[in-house]
């Protein structure tokens, strides 16, 4: 019986119908409501399917000449620049992290995030790319008054809060990155999860083992700091 | 009660009739974020450059033929849908442990994750069908695509070398079967 109406769903719509078998489909269809489902599973499939067939050459050549403007990997540093900006890491790391002390939990899971530098042709693009490169250079004493003015400008900016509040954490103002990072998780941004894992490390950093438990377990198996998340809360056990 | 649609609205209609404008507007506001994103996430430039077209492109044809009609701001539903793509690549890839998780889907609720999810379904759903498609023989393969990529099927008649009155009998049968085996994956009548 399915079957059947299977077939004349679908001769009904490629109008493989008589004028007699249509009326027919038609005035059953109007009593049928599995009828009318299948008609309209059907219209679905096809339209589905036209859609996966449909030719976006057109689109795909107006999108080709954008991408290759916004999408554009940073452009390979020189070897000696490399060498001297990890020289110039190291001594700041040296003077600044005292890396000789004992690894704690946080030193070791933390996130070394990156700002990434794109043309974004707004009119905070100098600022944006002034920001990213203190902050890519781990100078967050500058990057931390950019960012407080770009966040102050535009705080519905999840990226910009994202990095503020870093920045924030990173110049021992951790009252108000704890603000942010939270603001961030009640949000629904892409940052959602990373805000909880920053604070787990926030909290590390001051050995509230209970509530960067609490933040870890807020990460769902889904995110790429899940396992980081489970090793940390393994350890705190 | 109907939602109202959203100002940002003429960005996809943008899209969809290739307005250099609205398209670098789109650019603008959110290719630099889903880099930051991919990237800062396992990804690489290119992996980013990818997911942005291939989710533009998902917009794109449900906006040209199912009209979605935009009811929350576009840039976090560009960015929503960006991740879950690109998540879902870095499962295949199994770099991130599978799970059915229902905790993720708490904040179900919001105009951008409820629009994300519905592009998403409508993914999957697309998904099904074509591999139903592609397990139907060469010849339904041949008639349905060729039906519904050409404008005319008394020309894809012509050329498949049938008649008109074939080629709609023997359509009708392909789709027939490709529908079975859609409902067998699916369940009821097909719906999910």
């Amino acid at each position: 019986m399915a079957n059947d109406k299977i077939l004349q769903t679908a001769r009904y719509v490629e109008g493989d119908m008589d004028d007699k078998e249509s009326l027919a489909y038609e005035t059953q269809l109007a009593a049928d409501p599995e009828l009318q489902q299948y008609l309209a599973n059907y219209r679905e499939i096809n339209l589905s399917l036209a859609m996966q067939f449909a030719d976006n050459t057109a689109l795909k050549e107006v999108l080709a000449p954008l991408n290759g403007k916004y999408f554009v990997a940073r452009q390979k540093v020189p070897i000696w620049k490399w060498l001297s900006r990890v020289a110039a890491v190291l001594l700041f790391g040296l003077l600044i992290w005292a890396p000789w002390r004992a690894k704690n939990l946080a030193d070791k899971y933390a996130i070394n995030a990156k700002m990434e530098i794109v043309e974004r042709g707004n009119t905070n693009e100098d600022l944006e790319t002034e920001v990213a490169n203190y902050f890519n250079q781990g100078n967050f004493k500058k990057a931390l008054p950019l960012l407080e003015k770009l966040h102050k400008a535009h705080p519905e900016d999840a990226f910009n809060t994202y990095f503020y509040a870093i920045t924030l954490a990173k110049t021992h103002k951790t009252t108000q990155a704890i603000n942010l990072f939270e603001n961030l998780f009640a949000g629904n941004s892409v940052y959602k999860e990373d805000a909880a894992y920053q604070l787990a490390i926030i909290y590390l950093q001051q050995k509230n083992n209970a509530q960067a438990k609490k933040w870890l377990a807020k990460i769902s198996p889904e995110n790429l700091r899940y396992e980081a998340a489970q090793e940390i809360i393994n350890e705190l056990k | 009660m109907a939602k109202t649609t959203h100002p940002d609205q003429h960005l996809i209609d943008g899209l969809v009739s290739h307005e250099a404008t609205a398209i670098n507007e789109i650019y603008k506001r959110c290719a630099s974020k889903v880099k930051s994103y991919i990237v800062f996430n396992n990804g690489s430039v290119d992996d980013a450059e990818d997911i942005f077209q291939e989710v533009l492109v998902d917009i794109y044809n449900q906006a040209k033929y199912k009209h979605l009609q935009l009811t929350c701001p576009f840039e976090p539903f560009m960015l929503m849908v960006c991740k879950r793509k690109w998540l879902n690549a870095l499962k295949k890839k199994s770099l991130l442990q599978v799970t059915n998780n229902e905790d993720d889907l708490l904040s179900v609720g919001e105009d951008t994750f409820l629009m994300a999810e519905q592009l998403e379904a409508q993914n999957e759903k697309a998904r099904i069908f074509l591999d139903a498609f592609k397990k139907l023989g060469d010849r339904c393969q041949e008639i349905i695509k060729g039906s519904l990529q050409n404008d005319g099927q008394e020309i894809l008649a012509q050329t498949l070398g049938v008649t008109y009155g074939y080629l709609r009998k023997k359509k009708s049968e392909c789709m027939a079967s490709l529908y079975k085996m859609v409902q067998a994956k699916l369940g009821n009548h097909g719906e999910r």
